[in-house]
């Protein structure tokens, strides 16, 4: 008979190897004695990365490891679980033999592109002979991971992948990635999962509406943007958005906050009636007039001021349940787990409606273990797009 | 350039003094403060808005006033008036330049 059950734990405690053992325990006491096969892991920057991966490893020898540094603290099914000294989450996966995992990571020494390859042929050789996995988890360091997707395509073309980018709290670097086999400062990691009779439902959006503002990228280097329209960036959002950002215009300084409810998109062609907006969150912004961004906005590229609301950022989750759900053709009671990707900047805006955003998802998913990160950037599937890196955006992935 | 990448910014971790000031741990107790009074989740989010990483403050760590401003501007966005003439009360040594 096939078995498939996942669980999740989480920690605010202040020593890590105390904070990992509380998690093991809350999650295997619902795995009903089973041994895990790949553990998620999620945790703060304010704890020692490898710490947590060397307690992880103590706890649970022979498991598969996969995971990140998630911003602001680790979600959970009853709200951010956060203390002063950091906090820790895990997601268990537990199956019999129907359902297996892989994983693969490389760091960045050979480039983007080609780290995106050796992590998934990694996937490819640690996995089951001839069987595509069914999705993809993904964890990058910010910065490239529209190279990291393209090297991916190219090994595992057609396999959605869903993740975010590895995070920390100041936007200093702090973040790392937990492989299977180490942590790193730079690279990505991946986590596979096959078999024909479990059930995967995952979807990404970004919680906003275009508006009529819209400007040509005219000058732009990888994720700077130099000028929109011919004029320096900084004066064509600040025209846009108003005085909430006059003085990081004028001296500079980070924009993630005053941005988060009016990113920029690029519209994509979408499925269903409307076009898919690769969303970019303007990061920082130079006195000298450019803005620095969590993607990629190409030069001669239409790009167009988007809107959202705090309800906005907070009802999505009820879309996104809905589509993993009708995608997968399961059913609340069939569902074994969910893996939820919220945009950084999104929790950050939100504040303590964070947690109307987990209750939300907890009360549409009664008893489903849940974890959850806040990241640097977006990863996942959009019918007839593809894999897509995007920023402020939010992405569900169902297992049962 | 990439960005943002490890290091592409300004670093605002704790600092040296600056030249003729001599105060110390006001942003730190500010801090404790916030926390305790709105939660760990309240300080994660004033870092990720202001760039400061305030979990590296102590005690021991001098007031930059840059820093101080930097700080002062971030949590008026994010508290109400009456949270924030409580929390001037805490520091005054914090906002008797801002």
């Amino acid at each position: 008979m096939s078995l498939f059950l996942m669980s999740a734990g989480y920690s605010a405690a202040e020593d890590i190897v105390q904070g990992v053992r509380e998690c093991i325990a809350n999650a295997k006491e619902k795995l009903a004695g089973k041994t895990p096969k790949l553990c998620i892991l999620a945790a703060t920057e304010e704890h020692n990365a490898s710490g947590v991966r060397d307690a992880i490893r103590a706890e649970l020898p022979g498991v598969l490891i996969h995971g990140a540094t998630t911003s602001l603290g680790v979600l959970g099914r009853n709200g951010v679980v956060m203390g002063s000294s950091g906090s820790i989450g895990v997601l268990l996966f537990a199956s019999s033999d129907e359902t297996a995992f892989s994983t693969g990571s490389s760091d960045f020494a050979q480039g983007a592109r080609e780290a995106g390859k050796k992590a998934a042929s990694d996937i490819v050789a640690n996995g089951p002979e001839g069987k595509t996995p069914r999705l993809i988890f993904i964890a990058a360091t910010p910065g490239n991971e529209e190279q990291v997707l393209e090297g991916i395509h190219q090994v595992l073309p057609n396999v959605p992948v869903f993740g975010g980018s590895a995070a920390d709290h100041a936007i200093q670097g702090g973040w790392s990635i937990f492989t299977n086999d180490d942590v790193k400062r730079e690279g990505v990691t991946l986590a596979a999962i096959y078999g024909d009779e479990i059930r995967v439902g995952a979807a990404i959006e970004g919680p906003y509406e275009p508006t009529n503002h819209q400007a040509q990228v005219t000058a732009s280097t990888g994720r700077t943007v130099k000028s929109l329209d011919n004029r320096p960036a900084t004066e064509i959002l600040h025209s846009w958005i108003g005085d909430a950002i006059a003085d990081q215009v004028r001296e500079g300084g980070h924009l993630l906050m005053q941005t988060a409810l009016n990113p920029i998109g690029i519209a994509r062609s979408g499925s269903d009636g409307k076009p898919f907006h690769v969303l970019l969150h303007p990061a920082h912004a130079h006195p000298e007039g450019n803005i620095d961004l969590f993607a990629e906005a190409p030069e001669g590229s239409t790009v167009c001021l988007m809107s959202g609301t705090g309800d906005s950022l907070v009802g999505i989750v009820d879309h996104l349940v809905d589509k993993c759900l009708d995608s997968a053709k399961l059913t609340v009671a069939e569902t074994r787990g969910a893996f939820l990707i919220y945009c950084a900047g999104c929790a950050g805006a939100l504040g303590n409606r964070i947690d109307e955003v987990l209750s939300r998802l907890s009360g549409r998913l009664p008893d489903v273990p849940l974890l959850g990160f806040c990241t640097f950037g977006e990863q996942g599937h959009v019918p007839d797009v593809g894999n897509v890196h995007t920023n402020l955006s939010v992405a569900l992935v169902l297992v049962g | 350039m990439p960005a943002p990448s490890r290091a592409s910014h300004t670093s605002f971790s704790a600092v040296s003094p600056p030249f003729g000031r001599t105060t110390k741990g006001g942003i730190y107790q500010l801090t404790k403060f916030l926390e305790k009074k709105h939660g760990a989740f309240f300080i994660s989010r004033v870092i990720l808005a202001s760039g400061i990483n305030l979990r590296g403050y102590t005690l021991e760590t001098v007031d930059d006033p840059a820093i101080e401003t930097k700080f002062i501007k971030t949590v008026r966005n994010m508290l109400s008036p009456t949270d924030m003439a409580e929390l001037l009360t805490q520091a005054p040594s914090v906002f008797n330049n801002k």
